[in-house]
């Protein structure tokens, strides 16, 4: 370290190296990581332009290389950051726009399946009395059961960032609500069994809801 | 242009690099200091928008952390301490690291600024970077 040399684009080299560390350092950060898209991108420029200082007016290149080295990683490692948070957003907006569409989907099948009309339950038209005549009150709660758990691994699924069941998660939550009104009017005709069963079903429910 | 050695050339580099990072880890703490987490009044916004994640209440923790609430720091980001401290020794140790650079020591010192720095930043960022 004796040979003399001048502090050409030392001073670039300076602003680049602690801009590259910074970016480094936010970078590995999950959400805050690709802000260091900035810093990371200017301290490229700087140690850049002071490299170029440096080869011209002789001055030490070894900071400067260290501070494109740091500032170039910084920056890859943000740009990763950026894309992976990109792609979740992405994903968000997609559900979103196809929440309409899925929900009537959703919303058509429950009907199609015929053992419940969502609608009709809520308007309390002569369907309802079809299904309290016929008194299948095991149907029933089976229907309810299997929304239920349906509904909860939805929830489950969302928790992890699967979006693509929103519309049929939220009709879901349409089909609960109104299996639980229908259920509230025939309940006093429920036996033992089939009670303890609703019950433990709808503890099922809001403990997830709670969760 | 004045010609030094590359020993002294590095020397001073190391010196003014250490200030400023000890300036930059000086302002996290003015910032933390001047805005509150009761007043919930932190310029910089959250970067988590869609759902809360592993950085989210950062700034309000580190408020607090400076105003000696460490439960409620804990309570805004359990991370938040380790990060702290991570940031209080560096601030530290760059005033430390200024006073004992000399000729002789130069590339002993920043052979273990370097390691020690790594290793510290490694362990304090460790619930932030690895748990989302």
């Amino acid at each position: 370290m004796s040979e003399g040399k001048t502090n050409a684009g030392q001073g670039l080299g300076i602003a680049g190296f602690v801009l590259g560390i910074l970016a480094l350092i936010i970078s590995f950060i999950p959400c805050l990581g690709m802000y260091a898209l900035v810093p990371g991108i200017i301290a490229i420029i700087l140690s850049a332009i002071g490299f170029s200082q440096a080869s011209k007016g002789d001055g030490a290149k070894g900071l400067i290389i260290a501070a494109l080295v740091v500032s170039i990683l910084g920056t890859l490692i943000a740009g990763w950051q950026y894309y992976a948070l990109s792609h979740v957003a992405n994903t968000y907006v997609d559900a979103l726009e196809n929440f309409d569409e899925e929900f009537k989907d959703a919303m058509e099948d429950i009907e199609d399946d015929g053992t419940l009309d969502a609608s009709a339950l809520v308007s309390g038209n002569e369907e309802i009395d079809e299904y309290i005549k016929d008194e299948n009150y095991d149907k029933v709660i089976d229907v309810y059961e299997a929304t239920v758990d349906k509904y909860i691994d939805n929830l489950k699924n969302m928790s992890e960032g699967d979006l693509e069941n929103l519309g049929e998660n939220m009709a879901a939550v349409t089909k609960v609500t109104a299996i639980t009104i229908k259920i509230a009017t025939v309940e006093p005709y429920f036996n033992d069994e089939q009670r303890e069963r609703f019950e433990k079903i709808q503890k099922k429910y809001d403990d997830m809801e709670k969760e | 242009m004045k010609v030094l050695t590359k020993k002294e050339l590095f020397i001073n580099n190391y010196k003014i690099i250490n200030l400023l990072f000890a300036g930059i880890f000086g302002m996290v703490f003015l910032y933390s200091g001047i805005f509150s987490a009761q007043k919930n009044n932190h310029p910089i916004p959250s970067a988590c928008v869609i759902k809360p994640c592993a950085s989210t209440g950062l700034s309000r923790a580190f408020s607090e952390i400076v105003r000696l609430n460490f439960n409620s720091a804990k309570k805004y980001n359990k991370n938040a301490i380790s990060i702290f401290i991570f940031f209080l020794i560096q601030f530290i140790l760059r005033f430390i690291i200024i006073k004992l650079l000399n000729k002789n020591n130069v590339k002993t010192l920043l052979f273990y600024d370097i390691t020690f720095s790594i290793i510290f930043y490694i362990y304090s960022f460790s619930g932030l970077i690895f748990t989302s």
